[in-house]
């Protein structure tokens, strides 16, 4: 039995593949290494692997589909354990790369090395600053699955545990998306059966314990993809939305039930205490500003971004908006529509970090592929000084809008901490 | 190495088939190269198995579409940017009517969305759906008629659509 839908549904698939991007000459070559490389990230356990491959040649870096079915950057994914969610890619044309100096060279304030290794052995992947001189870091026991936290002194090199990660049984979705608040660690975990764990320890060290469980009545199978990075409020509170249902959620740090958060109807949660419209889910709504509209759950203070006619796929944060103009121009502004720019940038696909910072692609002085960090409130960029690969592939650590104050990545021996919160 | 060669034969014949596959599984060009790239990787992985075992094709096009319905899709992390050769620039779809099914198709939940490009796109029976996703014939069949009846509940009827085609 076919009816009008299901015919069209037949036509309209075909010729929307027609649509589809192209795949780029050497494909196989990029996968290869991408492979490899994971392979070898699972076997030494050391999985530092959220990493780009940008593919040298050509002129400038192509960061971003254009407009519409033009070509497209690919993110990929280690494993459905990963454990860093994105926010939508937004598009951009083909602009001149980036340019600047030595990282240390730009912002010294905001930089610190420390040796890779600690003196014992132990791998330690960094999550966030506890504080000016001390890292929360996490270790893993398989890929990418958390079975600890520890407080690493950067002055000492000294580690102190937290606590152990558990991983329940049916977990999915391993222990992701630590945030520190309250004096506490949160994270969240994912059942099969959709259930959320939302997690909490001592900072000071102790127990995690599980706060809450809860369930939006959605399974993993029915799009139940989990909750976006969650807060903590200061008066010892989790806060958080689903990725693609609106609705922002409330639970004391102590335990408790789940309570919907009165005002949040309709609403996600950016970052404490600011929630907002809409979705970062791109596909349901094109063409409405993600976080166009922002509302302060402790002051009652509203924000509007400024959108002008015809612009597409504007996604802001607290201080920045990106989008694509209606001729299908990037641009990037803050949100009261000042300060605007045109391309020069690719945007990062995992959106802004801290509000403001995005990876970039470009050549160096001397003709080589370079990675940069560039930071959108002043335009000002710097140089990573991360080395291309001997095949011409640079990988670098994803960055994203749910990054926190800390960004690092490894240069041979050395550990970079960037600090964003120094950068001013 | 003899592998590498006939995966690179594999990717250079079938790359694009696959974009295509992964644009109208999810809708957007992002998610088509994203899962068309990820699920070539886990193919390059299984290589030798797969070949011995199964039709590579069937193979990827099986993980994307249990990738484009799992929680892979937000979890991803790592970047590979590739440089692409300039198409020409298409806007929208031919017809207004085409291009709104297109639009509400984008609105269904994965799942179903997956269960009617399976159905219609690959022209998969539903026991074959079923396989691909590793879920039941029944579940299958709910998906399909749950978004078969919200997108027919939201396309104009035939009259209208005539009266706005003209």
């Amino acid at each position: 039995m076919t009816d009008d839908v299901e015919a069209g549904l037949r036509s309209v698939l075909m010729r929307a593949a027609e649509q589809a991007p192209q795949a780029p000459g050497e494909l196989s070559t990029r996968l290869v290494t991408v492979s490899r490389r994971r392979r070898r990230a699972r076997l030494s356990g050391l999985a530092a692997v959220a990493a780009a491959v940008v593919a040298v040649g050509g002129v400038g870096v192509t960061w971003g589909v254009a407009a519409q079915p033009a070509p497209s950057p690919l993110g990929q994914a280690t494993t459905a354990a990963s454990v860093e969610a994105t926010s939508p890619v937004s598009p951009v044309e083909e602009i001149a790369g980036p340019s600047g100096d030595l990282i240390e060279k730009v912002w010294p304030q905001a930089v610190r090395t420390v040796p890779k290794d600690l003196p014992g052995g132990e791998k330690i992947r960094p999550v966030e600053f506890i504080d000016d001189d001390t890292l929360l870091v996490t270790t893993w026991g398989s890929f990418e699955r958390t079975n600890a936290l520890y407080a690493y002194d950067l002055g000492s090199a000294a580690l102190r545990k937290i606590a152990d990660v558990p991983t329940p049984e049916g977990t999915v979705g391993f222990a992701t998306d630590f945030t520190i608040g309250a004096e506490h660690v949160v994270w969240w975990s994912q059942r099969r059966t959709g259930d959320i764990d939302l997690w909490a320890a001592p900072l000071g060290g102790g127990e995690a314990k599980r706060v809450a469980v809860h369930n939006n009545g959605k399974g993993v199978e029915d799009d139940g993809v989990g909750i976006e990075p969650p807060s903590v409020t200061g008066d010892g509170r989790i806060v958080f939305s689903y990725s693609m249902q609106a609705g922002v959620f409330t639970v004391p740090l102590g335990g408790g039930t789940v309570e919907p958060l009165a005002g949040g109807e309709g609403l996600y949660l950016l970052r404490w205490p600011w929630i907002g419209s809409v979705e970062v889910e791109r596909h349901a709504h094109p063409d409405t500003p993600s976080f166009g509209e922002l509302v302060n759950m402790e002051t009652g203070e509203k924000r509007t971004a400024v959108v002008h006619p015809g612009e597409r796929e504007v996604r802001c944060g607290l201080t920045v908006c990106t989008g694509l103009k209606s001729d299908g121009k990037a641009f990037y502004r803050l949100r009261d529509g000042s300060q605007e720019k045109e391309g020069g940038l690719r945007m990062s696909p995992g959106g802004l970090a801290y509000d403001r910072f995005l990876i970039a692609t470009g050549r160096g002085s001397a003709g080589a592929m370079r990675v940069f960090l560039q930071d959108l409130a002043t335009g000002t960029s710097a140089d990573l000084g991360i080395e291309p690969d001997k095949d011409g592939s640079i990988g670098y650590p994803a960055i994203g809008a749910h990054t926190g104050r800390l960004y690092s990545y490894e240069v041979k021996d050395k550990l970079v901490l960037v600090d964003f919160g120094k950068i001013s | 190495m003899e592998d590498d060669s006939r995966f690179a034969d594999f990717v250079a014949e079938r790359a694009d088939a696959l974009l295509r596959y992964g644009y109208v599984l999810s809708g957007d060009p992002h998610d088509a190269a994203d899962l068309t790239q990820e699920a070539l990787i886990r193919l390059h992985r299984a290589w030798p198995r797969v070949r011995r075992k199964h039709n590579p094709e069937s193979y990827v096009r099986m993980t994307m579409a249990r990738l484009h319905v799992s929680v892979w899709r937000l979890r991803r992390r790592e970047r590979l940017v590739w440089e692409l050769p300039e198409v020409p620039h298409r806007d929208a779809l031919p017809s207004e009517a085409e291009q709104g099914l297109w639009d509400l198709l984008k609105r269904l939940p994965r799942k179903q969305r997956a269960v009617l490009v399976l159905r219609y796109y690959e022209q998969l029976t539903d026991d074959e759906i079923a396989g691909v996703l590793g879920i039941s014939s029944g579940t299958v069949r709910s998906h399909a008629s749950l978004g078969l009846g919200k997108l027919r509940s939201a396309v104009p009827r035939p009259q209208t659509a005539k009266g706005r085609a003209r």
